[in-house]
């Protein structure tokens, strides 16, 4: 009897007591569903915007899908992609699958990558004044669409250079000096834009990454075509005066020479471009100094981010103290050079263009089915990079390289052509071959810049990619 | 029908009314089948309302009318979901949950209606009842399992499959209270240092920890991580419950941590969830796929929300049971996300209430463990979701699509509502 008392006051007591814990634990319930509360906010009110907008998001490419998404056009209005009717809809898909690294793609999985998703508002019709149209057009009885984006690409001169590199791992870029238009750009291995849910697990997967836009973000050692710049940067040097070389020349007891040891003799400027003379460059670009290098490299743009449409590469110098043996090897693009190919054909832009450097176009227009959206996109000066003098005298020595040196194989009949062939060596293999050029060396109309990953000598591998490439884009309207 | 006051028929009629209306906007599709759906849903619930307060059966009206409601809207995303006809998993989940609802609606009168009848007291002397029944319905799934989304946790019978975990929350909070009910009181005083205080208490916890940590074994066999975290964190509420000390939740949590830092090195499943719960942008298309696109979902929802049924809720993969609270945040807004999270805070408020009104400790035990385990999942599921934590798939109780989740979430229910009414403290 006793016993059991003394447990019911135990019992009294006990729920008095737990009535504090149970407050306690009530709390602390509260204040994790206060927590819950803030990070709904977090995300449901201060994200909700970036969230919604992120490229990754399918909401965004499917927005309404009742809008047709825009298209895209070539610089002389050819589809680009072509809308065809499935069983569910109306279908869009892309025509060249080269320029998949270009336009992108839109997948309601794998989001946008690309132009697709610089211009997913306009494609998609979210920007106000392309709603607005839609639907004063719904009230006309018009389909709605989104706007749709005229590229500086020419799908002739795309499809020659696609032919040219036949497969092959490299990049293609073409440009009008002119204008900065973006004329060709293939970055070999691509993907299929049509096929990105299918293929995505082998795509990401790929050691040789196709994901990745070469012609702008590939890295490179530009080798021997950075030979041009290394004479823009020592004009005295070489003005009127000849280097002996002997096949070979010792720079802070290493000796760099030329391949097989061939000594050619007494060299000037033009001969030395032509034959891709290593001892003479050297020799300029050591007594022209690093400063002087690097100047030119930062007034053609190398080392700098160009004004692009699509994220990019910046090109690398190499920074800090450079020691003389690295210089001299930087004088003949190797060392910790590296470049990307859209980086030397603006360089090559600012050559032929008596010095001036357009800023790279890649779209042209971006414009509403009834033209209440319109933006064209300006040509722009980025760079006075030297002198029309001494860009005349550099463009008639990489004539010679194409009349009897090193790049003959780039040679189009009836037409002047300046150009300079690269063999980079790299870590990974044999050579990079390398080949920049344009033509017509007297009024410029297409600059060219080709790589074809470890694959030899430029002027027998990259030197006939140029070539068709160059015809196809005299040969344009 | 005295016992059914006007106001609260009023709520249950605007609620239901609302969510009908509901329906009717998301399947205007196909009209007469949504408003078949719509009266079945309208219907199921007042009549259940009728009956059970007229048999006195839901003496606490909040904890139906509330439940009922966060049904009606977990009921009208799943037919947002089926309206879509996606082939596959969505083809008649809100006609299945339909039938759930019937039953589970069944199982809160019955359960309410027994423990009236029969004083709840009875159940601490079953204790050992429970613990064996736990350990067998736990046990079942080692050589019967079926793993469904990860977790081996689900016993198939040909057309339907059941949850076993879902029911032995229930019977574990029973085993808790029956056991800690009677030998609780030793805790207390164990010893007067409270570094030693743990040790000494584990001479009285022996057959406790015993059950308990085989559960805890199971649960971590399974993959069922997210349910081991609430069993554990039930087990030390109970016990911060009858002892006060505070020392037991410390060795407790070193016991947790230990647990934790042993699981990330042993189990790379693990170890995948703490990466993507850290940095889920790391990989927005492979392992952090779902966090990111139910975080998509929660910001493309905005304030307002896109309506019901516009969403795009169907990306995210498993939406109906686990990210089924991202569907909601889409379509109804923060508002309708934090209307959520309030509900169930005033239910887990009634509940602790309920339980504070017995006045036994095995009341207080048991009312109190079922109210902080429902409030507890929630926490799990959509800290898990809002990255509070590394996501655990839980359900979300009430809303979340499935049979087991939904019949035991109602048994906890119908438990509540049967110890309110034993002790006739309240009646309306």
């Amino acid at each position: 009897m006793l016993r059991l008392d003394c447990f019911r006051e135990w019992l009294v007591l006990t729920t008095i007591m737990m009535d504090k814990q149970l407050k306690k634990l009530f709390y602390f319930t509260i204040i994790l569903f206060a927590a819950l509360a803030v990070l709904l906010t977090w995300y449901q009110f201060f994200r909700a915007e970036e969230l919604w907008a992120h490229p990754n998001n399918p909401r965004r490419a499917s927005l309404g899908k009742s809008v047709l998404r825009g298209g895209f056009y070539d610089r002389t209005g050819e589809p680009l992609t072509v809308y065809t009717k499935d069983g569910t809809g109306i279908g869009r898909s892309y025509v060249l699958n080269s320029l998949a690294h270009v336009i992108g793609y839109a997948d309601a999985r794998y989001g946008t990558a690309a132009l697709e998703s610089v211009f997913d508002s306009e494609l998609s019709g979210a920007l106000t004044a392309i709603e607005l149209e839609n639907t004063l057009g719904a009230a006309i009885g018009r389909s709605m669409a989104g706007a749709d984006v005229t590229l500086t690409i020419d799908r002739r001169i795309q499809e020659v250079a696609v032919a040219a590199l036949a497969g092959r791992r490299g990049a293609v870029v073409a440009i009008d000096p002119l204008t900065g238009d973006i004329l060709a750009m293939v970055s070999n291995p691509g993907f299929n834009p049509n096929n990105i849910s299918k293929d995505w697990f082998w795509i990401s997967k790929d050691q040789r990454q196709p994901l990745i836009n070469r012609a702008i973000s590939g890295l490179y050692p530009p080798g021997s075509t950075f030979k041009p710049l290394i004479a823009l940067a020592s004009p005295d040097l070489w003005n009127g005066t000849t280097i002996h070389c002997g096949g070979k020349t010792m720079v802070g007891g290493r000796q760099i020479s030329e391949p097989r040891m061939t000594a050619h003799g007494e060299v000037d400027l033009n001969s030395a471009m032509a034959v891709s003379c290593n001892v003479a460059f050297v020799e300029w670009g050591l007594k022209a100094g690093w400063s002087d290098v690097r100047e030119v490299c930062r007034r053609f743009g190398i080392g700098e981010v160009p004004p692009f449409i699509l994220p990019l590469e910046r090109s690398r110098l190499p920074s800090g103290k450079i020691s003389e043996v690295e210089l001299a090897e930087t004088s003949i693009g190797q060392g910790r050079l590296q470049l990307t190919p859209l980086s030397m054909a603006l360089a090559m832009c600012g050559i032929a263009n008596e010095g001036i450097i357009m800023a790279p176009r890649l779209v042209k227009k971006v414009s509403s089915r009834m033209g209440l959206y319109e933006v064209n996109y300006p040509e722009v000066v980025w760079h006075r990079a030297a002198s029309a003098d001494l860009c005349q005298q550099i463009t008639s020595a990489m004539q010679s390289v194409i009349e009897w040196g090193t790049g003959q194989r780039a040679a189009i009949p009836g037409v002047q052509v300046a150009g300079k062939t690269g063999s980079a060596e790299n870590p990974h293999g044999i050579s990079h071959a390398w080949f920049v050029g344009f033509a017509p060396a007297e009024a410029p109309r297409a600059v060219v810049a080709v790589i074809v990953e470890n694959a030899g000598s430029g002027g027998v591998v990259a030197a006939p990619i140029a070539k068709e490439v160059l015809q196809a884009a005299l040969a344009r309207r | 029908m005295k016992s059914v006051n006007k106001m609260q028929l009023l709520l249950l009629a605007l609620f239901t009314l609302g969510l009908f209306l509901a329906f009717v906007a998301v399947g205007n599709e196909k009209l007469l089948l949504t408003l078949v759906f719509g009266v079945t849903y309208v219907v199921l619930v007042t009549v259940t309302f009728l009956i059970g307060r007229k048999f006195r059966l839901f003496p606490e009206p909040i904890l139906f009318i509330v439940p009922a409601f966060l049904s009606g809207l977990g009921l009208i995303e799943l037919y947002a979901l089926q309206m879509k006809q996606i082939k596959g998993i969505y083809d008649d989940v809100a006609f299945r949950q339909m039938a759930w609802l019937a039953v589970s609606m069944a199982t809160v009168l019955v359960i309410s209606a027994l423990i009236r009848k029969f004083n709840y007291e009875k159940l601490a002397r079953y204790k050992y009842i429970w613990a064996i029944l736990s350990m067998l319905l736990l046990g079942l799934t080692i050589p019967f399992g079926k793993s469904f989304g990860g977790a081996r946790s689900w016993l198939s019978f040909g057309a339907f499959s059941i949850q076993p975990s879902e029911f032995v929350k229930i019977f574990i909070v029973l085993f808790l209270a029956g056991y800690l009910s009677e030998y609780g009181q030793y805790l207390r005083d164990a010893h007067p240092k409270w570094w030693i205080r743990p040790f000494k208490a584990l001479w009285y916890l022996g057959p406790l920890l015993f059950v308990w940590s085989l559960a805890l074994l199971l649960l971590v066999f399974q993959r069922d991580l997210g349910t081991a975290v609430l069993y554990f964190g039930v087990f030390l509420a109970l016990i911060y419950l009858v002892s006060g000390r505070i020392s037991y939740v410390f060795a407790g949590g070193f016991v947790a941590a230990g647990g934790g830092i042993i699981s990330l090195v042993a189990f790379e499943h693990v170890r995948m969830r703490v990466r993507i719960w850290l940095n889920p942008w790391n990989d927005v298309t492979g392992a952090g796929y779902q966090v990111v696109q139910s975080l998509f979902a929660l910001g493309s929802g905005g304030i307002l929300g896109v309506g019901l049924g516009a969403g795009r809720p169907e990306i995210i993969p498993s939406v109906h049971n686990d990210f089924i609270i991202a569907a909601i945040a889409e379509e109804l807004g923060l508002m309708g996300s934090l209307l959520v999270l309030a509900m169930f805070l005033v239910l887990c408020g009634r509940g602790l209430y309920v339980a504070k009104r017995t006045g036994t400790v095995f009341g207080f035990l048991l009312g109190s463990g079922l109210s902080l385990l429902m409030a507890w999942q929630v926490i799990v599921i959509v800290g898990g979701v809002v990255r509070l934590f590394p996501l655990t798939g839980v359900n979300l109780p009430f809303i979340s699509y499935g049979g087991s989740s939904l019949m035991s979430s109602y048994a906890t229910i119908g438990l509540l509502q049967g110890m309110a009414g034993v002790n006739n403290y309240y009646d309306g």
